[in-house]
């Protein structure tokens, strides 16, 4: 709680910084705790209905603890166009999930978005923030191997 | 003024006013669905659309500011035909069978009793049948048929919270609900939750009402277009026929209401274009048509109670009380009206009883409160008093009718809803309430033996400074205050009547009327005090069976069913009107009083009652906690009863709202003696013995332990207790 109270400091308590605050405490906690919530209600004096409110219209917030890397693959039509619901399967397959889930180690969330704007690297993947243009199924293995490699070490 | 023209009608506006305003004053009809007198315009539905001259698309009325020479049209085909299309969409996802069905004559006809099943289907499966906003728009736009496949949302209904229950395949997303919650009231139960497709109401986190801190208000259930929200006692009583105007006489506030009547039965009680709470909300109707409510005099006739005839009760009420004539002792609950406060008055003088005390938790210094009088920069101290449960009437209004926001601080050891939303709250020791005040508006450094923080303080002084200071606090709660003279404090007596009893005057506190020992018969009129000795004759009056052994009960009508006045904190006389004939054989408090007084040959016309000084209790002693008792007894006034019973003791909701009937224990202290939750414990003191259920709560301080007054509990106050459990 100390780490979000720093958080409500940083934005001088302020209501209409909701959102900032709250993308600061997903950074800190890569998600949104419950506890984290009720205590802003508290401290800003906003309802929690309110929050949880912004927090589930958002699709860039999540409510459920998320694994260590978050793997998003474009579903735009570009990319869908160029195969990304092939691509899209195979990690699935790889990762033994659905999308929306994170692996039973809590080392992959898996998330689809409907489109990253950067269509002429189409099919996209990002992992972590980092891009991968012109993803094929082949492709993806290798691409994920990596994270294990780098979690065995 | 703004000169614009609606329908090739010419109309003058004022800056600020919204199309749509402007229209219905004139009386010129848009259909309207998310609109709210009230509440601020959200353009959701797209139903109040009009053409502009100049404007390519049709504008949404609602959130359409007037302009000087406007051209406004709200009824042409292209509109109409839009309208149908957005109404369309909306039932799409709203269960409209019975809407568009041609058979819908016949089968009212028909299917009465079809309504009382458990999923809402159709209208004709719904509570709000005939009450609702989308049959009259399907009506008024004339849709016959829905073009698009139906969505049903498939969720449970929420019937797991007190008072109203929520159907949200019903809901249609309009937001009046939220609104209201978060804009009038305040609260932010409810809101939006999820996105798109998947959007619904909710609380957060999916908790229930209760869980949530929700007081159960109504307000959000008054607001539904649909049927959605409902009323869980009304649901199927079938549509009122007619409402009365009148007054909610469960506390002091004395808001006016609606009861709304079908034949002689009372439906439900809403507000008058105003805000309630949830005692004049879901409080009235099941208190009325109780089912442990005596309607016929019953007369003790050796060890059996038997049903008699008003003559046969007046008869032995007359014979007793001209056999003990001054040695009678009269008890009245502050619940009656003023017309039978007269009469009880009256009667006293005549018998010339010098024994007639009240329950109302009085101040000698009680004046009107002067609602209008707030001016400038105010800032409220609230002690010891929880204005959301008890008063959230006065609270919103003190809230909003200001110009300049007002600031809120809370000096009370114990947690409520209303320490989260004010701007400060000092929590200090138990019992060092005015200490704090004293720190608070003291000139020179003082010694800061409370537990609030110096820092704290300093943030108090700050928020007092050059305002307009008024301290709230119930006397029941906190006594001995004593502030600086420009601080000007209000008094919040929670039984209504409380300035009328003070300006007649009583003999005696309760207490000491029980310690009295002359007295023979006691005549109990809507109150049953825990006695501590035998009396020759009780007479109860009463609406519902009192726990005291009495020998002759006259069962009379509740606010609902008599006519006469009440006079609120404000100092206002309010009507109180009959909506429904007295019940079985039940008869108004002034009747009964006025014809025992005919056969006492006393006469009660032109005869003005002689005032009474008024005597209140001595405080009890501030003791301190020893080792032979080392608990803190916190003991609050219950602003939840009527005529001396709890509402939680007469109805479930209340009871799980609120839980009188409980002892609450903080976590810690129950840990340490071992108390669990719901199990019977014994609260001993000085002069105390009392048994309660307990709930563990962390809103009590530690060591101590919290009730809501209640007569059955005698003569009991704030003072130091051993706490034992029950085996």
């Amino acid at each position: 709680m100390k780490k979000v109270e720093n958080t409500l400091r940083e934005h001088r308590y302020q209501r209409s910084r909701i959102i900032q605050i709250l993308q600061d405490i997903q950074v800190e906690f890569n998600y949104l705790p419950k506890e984290a919530l009720e205590y802003v209600s508290q401290r800003l004096k906003m309802s929690l209905s309110k929050i949880y409110s912004i927090a589930t219209f958002y699709a860039g917030f999540s409510l459920n603890p998320r694994g260590k890397h978050l793997c998003t693959v474009c579903m735009g039509t570009a990319c869908h166009v160029r195969g990304a619901a092939n691509v899209l399967d195979r990690i699935e397959e790889r990762l033994g999930i659905t999308s929306g889930v994170t692996t039973s180690d809590k080392l992959f969330t898996l998330e689809t978005v409907n489109c990253l704007g950067a269509c002429a690297l189409a099919p996209i993947v990002v992992i972590d923030g980092q891009y991968h243009g012109q993803t094929t199924v082949d492709r993806v293995d290798k691409l994920l191997d990596k994270y294990y490699e780098k979690k065995d070490k | 003024m703004i000169k614009l023209e609606i329908d090739k009608k010419e109309i003058m506006a004022k800056k600020g006013e919204t199309v749509l305003e402007v229209a219905q004053r004139h009386g010129i009809y848009i259909p309207t669905l998310c609109y709210q007198k009230d509440l601020v315009p959200y353009g959701g539905c797209r139903l109040c659309i009009v053409e502009v001259k100049g404007w390519s698309i049709p504008v949404a009325s609602c959130t359409l500011p007037v302009e000087d020479g406007m051209v406004v049209k709200t009824d042409t085909p292209r509109l109409k035909k839009l309208r149908r299309f957005s109404l369309q969409l909306i039932l799409s996802e709203h269960p409209h069978a019975c809407l568009i069905c041609d058979k819908e004559e016949e089968c009212a006809k028909y299917q009465e009793c079809i309504e009382k099943s458990a999923v809402t289907f159709g209208c004709k499966f719904c509570a709000r049948n005939g009450d609702c906003e989308l049959q009259e728009l399907v009506e008024k736009l004339g849709i016959k048929e829905i073009p698009f496949e139906f969505s049903y949302r498939n969720l449970e209904i929420e019937k797991f919270d007190p008072f109203f229950e929520r159907d949200y395949n019903l809901c249609i997303l309009c937001g009046r609900c939220v609104r209201m919650c978060q804009e009038v009231r305040g609260a932010g139960i409810l809101d939006f939750q999820h996105r798109g497709p998947e959007t619904l109401v909710g609380t957060a986190y999916n908790l229930s009402h209760l869980e949530i801190g929700c007081q159960f208000c109504g307000a959000c259930v008054d607001v539904c277009p649909t049927g959605a929200l409902r009323d869980r006692y009304s649901k199927w009583l079938g549509l009122p026929e007619r409402y009365v105007k009148t007054t909610c006489a469960l506390c002091n506030i004395g808001c006016s209401i609606k009861i709304n009547v079908r034949a002689n039965t009372v439906v439900s009680s809403t507000p008058d274009n105003n805000q309630i709470c949830v005692r004049g909300r879901f409080g009235i109707a099941p208190l009325v048509h109780h089912p442990k409510r005596i309607i016929s005099p019953m007369l003790r006739k050796g060890e059996r109670l038997v049903e008699v005839e008003w003559e046969e009760a007046f008869d032995f009420v007359c014979t007793k009380l001209n056999e003990y004539r001054a040695k009678t002792g009269i008890l009245f609950s502050p619940q009656l009206t003023i017309e039978a406060i007269n009469s009880v008055y009256g009667l006293a003088d005549h018998l010339q009883c010098e024994k007639l005390a009240t329950t109302s938790a009085l101040e000698t210094n009680l004046k009107p409160l002067d609602l209008k009088g707030f001016r400038g920069d105010l800032v409220f101290v609230i002690v010891n008093t929880d204005m959301i449960s008890d008063f959230s009437p006065l609270l919103l209004k003190l809230r909003s009718q200001q110009k300049i926001k007002p600031a809120f601080i809370v000096i009370d050891a114990v947690d409520s809803k209303l320490t989260q939303i004010v701007d400060l709250w000092l929590r200090p020791e138990l019992g060092k309430e005015v200490d704090v005040l004293k720190l608070l508006f003291a000139q020179k450094k003082m010694k800061n033996t409370t537990a609030v923080s110096t820092q704290d303080i300093k943030l108090g002084k700050d928020l007092l400074k050059k305002k307009n200071i008024y301290l709230l606090y119930n006397p029941y709660n906190i006594k001995n205050i004593t502030v600086p003279k420009y601080v000007k404090k209000i008094p919040l007596t929670a039984k209504i009547n409380a300035l009328k009893i003070i300006d007649m005057g009583v003999d005696s506190s309760t207490m000491d009327l029980l310690q009295d020992k002359n007295i023979d018969c006691l005549y109990l009129l809507g109150t049953a005090p825990k006695l501590n000795r035998k009396y020759k004759t009780i007479i109860v009056q009463d609406c519902f069976p009192p726990q005291v052994r009495f020998d002759l009960f006259l069962p009379t009508a509740t606010f609902a069913e008599v006519n006469g006045s009440v006079v609120n904190i404000e100092g206002k006389i309010k009507r109180i009107r009959k909506a429904i004939e007295p019940l079985g054989k039940s008869k108004s408090d002034d009747w009964i009083i006025a014809q025992i007084s005919k056969r006492l040959n006393h006469n009660t016309k032109n005869r003005k009652p002689k005032k009474r000084k008024t005597i209140i209790s001595a405080i009890a002693k501030n003791r301190k906690v020893g080792e032979k008792y080392p608990i803190h007894l916190i003991v609050r006034e219950n602003s939840y009863s009527f005529r001396g019973h709890r509402l939680s003791d007469l109805m479930k909701g209340f009871e799980r709202l609120r839980g009188d009937g409980y002892v609450r224990v903080n976590k810690r202290t129950a840990k340490k003696l071992r108390v669990k939750d719901g199990a019977e414990i014994k609260i001993i003191g000085r002069t105390l013995n009392l048994v309660m259920p307990a709930r563990i709560t962390e809103d009590v301080p530690e060591n101590s332990v919290l009730v809501y007054y209640h007569p059955s509990m005698g003569a009991v106050n704030s003072q130091p207790v051993r706490v034992e459990c029950v085996h």
